[in-house]
């Protein structure tokens, strides 16, 4: 068979397995509120008002349907991007997530470079140095990998706002932010953004390099590198062109995983900074018992995390071409 | 450091809690004494009288004999370990867990008098003042009330200085004249000093008292948590992994549909329609966290089964029972336990965040996580509400992880340092 046809087939496999998967969690999603304490239509009108009214509103919400229908029109309306009107915002709900998404999206974004360019370079500094060496960084990195990330975010503001006075303790923008000139603006941007990117960032960055140091001494050890040795090139050079470009794989998908998560799951970094992202809105949907809000959030997260193991699949698979015969192993078992 | 060993640690240990918290463990004494009377007079007096606070006070003198007893039973064994970072924690928050009525000063619940006791500084000394009446109270009461009262009472109180001679007491700004008090003819007065070791917060409660509490409740929960998470994953891996076929391939994929499943959002979504109870709390976090320990299951189960000791026992006939729990288990044991240690770790750190966001058990119980969450109210200017609880949960923490990472290389010993 020809590559390309095999790998546009364990694309489509993995797509439909992909699309089974969002369809069990609309599923539960629906079981889930179903299942919920509580009348549904007290949410909207309090119980002193009359019995015609409460039939009405059982009426328009179409409640007295049998569940199959209500669940059928559930999810046609869930594919017209209709998620209901959110309680606190009063609004649509998708406009409200959409509204909240872009600086989320930056933050897991600008998360994700530095995660990937600390990940090679710390592991590159481990590679350099011998055993000795590198004990008091895998040291630091178990100590920092054991703390949950909002002792990170409330360390770091300590540090940096409390004690030395030097960046923002949160926030997106500083008070006078509409007199500033238009670098003033985008400097005061950053100066709110170090905290919170340094927060997402710094546990991925410990995963990271646990698997890429893992990988690339393992790499250090194939006769390739050993033939490399031998014809005398130098170790750097060998490191970076190529033991880096074999161990890369794993990191891929992980970030793939660690993408999504951010997307929505950056709700500790977001809520300690009050950075008003996507995390924050969810957390304020749950407190604030937002039901629609909450169904919206928790469908777009995990669509997020949904797509971008995909998409990461689906890079590795084009790039590494090991994990592609892995794959095809796979599929003969 | 390394030359003394755990036994003598320990010891030494319980020594310094006897030693430094000597008053309140004969009072917790003395209360039980009082509370069997009160008993042998009338049952249902007594009853009304017992709460959980009282019933964990109880069981003080107990703990500590059957801690000192187990102590001296295994000494064999504690003798021949030494001292380290990850020995000298754990035994220091062992102790707090299971000594913490012993140790803290304060009902961690208790509301001081915010004019005096409101966000004191680490180490601080206020006067205690105790209005004794000599004939009307029962002694039971009295000392039941200093244990468990979460108010301050005209009888007893906080005072930041006292005139014993003119009876003039001090709170900040108010001054009260003991000698106005209509009672004052038949009672006399009491004046102690009390410690607040690491502050007040914003509520004037006391942190250590509450943070030794929150400790223990933290740890309570994750234990609860963690035993749901193996029971769940102990049953789907089992039947995943010891069952070929359809079988084994449904529960298999019920497990990697979980594990796809984004667990933050299931907790958050949970948490929001069904509401922030203990109970639920505790089952949420057993049934988001049993995933990963399922596959590893599973997959140590597909590893032993292929041993020949298994086949042999196939042929010997024994029922797959048998086979299970006294040839699979004792093989899969290890390496399982010590990601128990791992999931423990993680639903402390899910635990805490949740309590951190607001979303966790609510205000009357004291968690780690949520007296962050106080304390970083209170930021910018009292350090210590909110340092104390982060240094613990760190150090408990790191404790854990370790002790995960030493059973680790024992079980695996391939693995490198």
């Amino acid at each position: 068979m020809p590559m390309k046809k095999n790998i546009s087939y364990i694309f489509l496999k993995r797509f439909l397995s992909s699309i089974i998967l969002l369809f069990v969690l609309l599923s539960l999603v629906f079981i889930l509120v179903r299942l919920a304490p509580g009348d549904p239509i007290l949410r909207y009108i309090s119980p002193e008002l009359s019995q015609d009214l409460r039939q009405e509103i059982i009426e328009q919400f179409a409640l007295n349907r049998p569940l199959i229908e209500q669940y059928y029109n559930f999810l046609i309306n869930l594919f017209n991007g209709d998620f209901g009107t959110s309680f606190i915002f009063r609004d649509s709900v998708m406009l409200v997530i959409l509204s909240h998404l872009p600086i989320t999206f930056f933050l897991a974004t600008a998360a994700i470079i530095l995660q990937f360019i600390f990940s090679i370079l710390i592991t590159f500094l481990i590679f350099k140095r011998d055993k000795k060496g590198s004990t008091f960084i895998e040291t630091l990195m178990l100590i920092v990998y054991s703390l949950p990330s909002f002792v990170i975010a409330i360390f770091l503001v300590v540090l940096f706002s409390v004690w030395l006075g030097v960046l923002p303790t949160g926030g997106l923008t500083s008070s006078n932010f509409s007199s500033l000139s238009e670098f003033g603006k985008i400097f005061d941007l950053a100066k709110h953004l170090v905290l919170p990117v340094i927060t997402i960032s710094l546990p991925g960055i410990i995963v990271y390099t646990k698997y890429l140091t893992d990988e690339v001494s393992n790499t250090a050890t194939k006769n390739f590198v050993l033939k490399l040795r031998l014809e005398g090139k130098s170790p750097n050079k060998i490191y970076w062109k190529n033991i880096l470009r074999n161990s890369i794989g794993p990191l891929i998908t992980i970030s793939g995983v660690e993408f999504g998560m951010l997307l929505g799951g950056a709700l500790i970094t977001e809520v300690v900074f009050s950075i008003p992202g996507f995390g924050q809105l969810s957390v304020n949907a749950v407190l604030n018992r937002d039901y629609p809000l909450v169904t919206g959030t928790v469908l777009f997260s995990a669509l997020f995390v949904i797509l971008s193991n995909l998409f990461a699949d689906l890079i590795r698979l084009i790039i590494d071409k090991t994990y592609y015969k892995s794959f095809l192993s796979n599929e003969k078992n | 450091m390394k030359k003394i060993n755990l036994f003598g640690f320990s010891l030494l240990i319980i020594t310094f809690i006897v030693i430094i918290r000597f008053d309140r463990l004969i009072s917790i004494i003395d209360l039980t004494i009082k509370f069997f009377e009160l008993c042998l007079i009338s049952i249902d007096n007594a009853q009304e009288q017992l709460n959980f606070m009282m019933l964990e006070l109880f069981f003080v003198p107990i703990i500590f004999l059957g801690s000192i007893f187990i102590l001296f039973k295994y000494k064999s064994i504690l003798v021949n370990l030494r001292l380290n970072f990850t020995t000298l924690f754990s035994i220091i928050l062992f102790a707090a867990v299971i000594f913490s009525p012993l140790l803290i000063t304060q009902n961690p619940g208790k509301i001081n008098n915010l004019r005096v006791a409101k966000l004191l500084p680490p180490f601080s000394n206020k006067m205690l003042v105790e209005i004794t009446q000599k004939t009307e109270v029962s002694s039971f009461e009295k000392l039941k009330n200093k244990f468990t009262s979460e108010f301050e009472t005209e009888f007893m109180f906080l005072a930041d200085s006292i005139n014993q001679n003119e009876y003039l007491v001090y709170q900040k700004n108010n001054v009260i004249n003991l000698k106005e008090r209509s009672d004052m003819q038949e009672s006399e007065i009491k004046v102690s000093s009390l410690y607040f070791i690491l502050g007040t917060d914003e509520l004037g409660r006391d942190v250590f008292s509450r943070l030794i509490y929150g400790l223990r409740f933290s740890i309570f929960i994750a234990v609860v948590s963690v035993l749901i998470a193996v029971m769940i994953a102990g049953t789907i891996g089992f039947f995943s992994g010891f069952y070929s076929g359809v079988v084994g391939d449904f529960f298999n994929k019920i497990i990697d549909i979980f594990l796809a499943f984004p667990t933050v959002f299931l907790i958050i979504i949970l948490l929001a329609l069904f509401g922030n109870s203990l109970a639920l709390l505790i089952m949420i976090l057993g049934i988001t966290g049993w995933m990963t320990l399922a596959k590893i299951i599973r997959s140590e189960i597909l590893i032993s089964k292929r041993k020949d000791f298994i086949t042999a026992d196939l042929f010997l006939g024994y029922s797959k029972l048998r086979l299970f729990f006294f040839e699979l288990l004792p093989a899969i044991l290890p390496p399982v336990i010590v990601n128990i240690i791992f999931l423990f770790v993680g639903i402390i750190i899910v635990e805490s965040s949740l309590s951190f966001l607001g979303l966790g058990v609510q205000n009357e119980f004291v968690t780690i996580g949520g007296m962050i969450n106080d304390g970083q109210k209170v930021m910018s200017n009292s350090w210590w509400v909110i340092t104390f609880p982060c240094i613990v949960l760190v150090m408990c923490l790191l404790v854990v992880n370790s002790i995960g990472r030493y059973l680790e290389q024992k079980v695996n010993p391939k693995l490198e340092k």
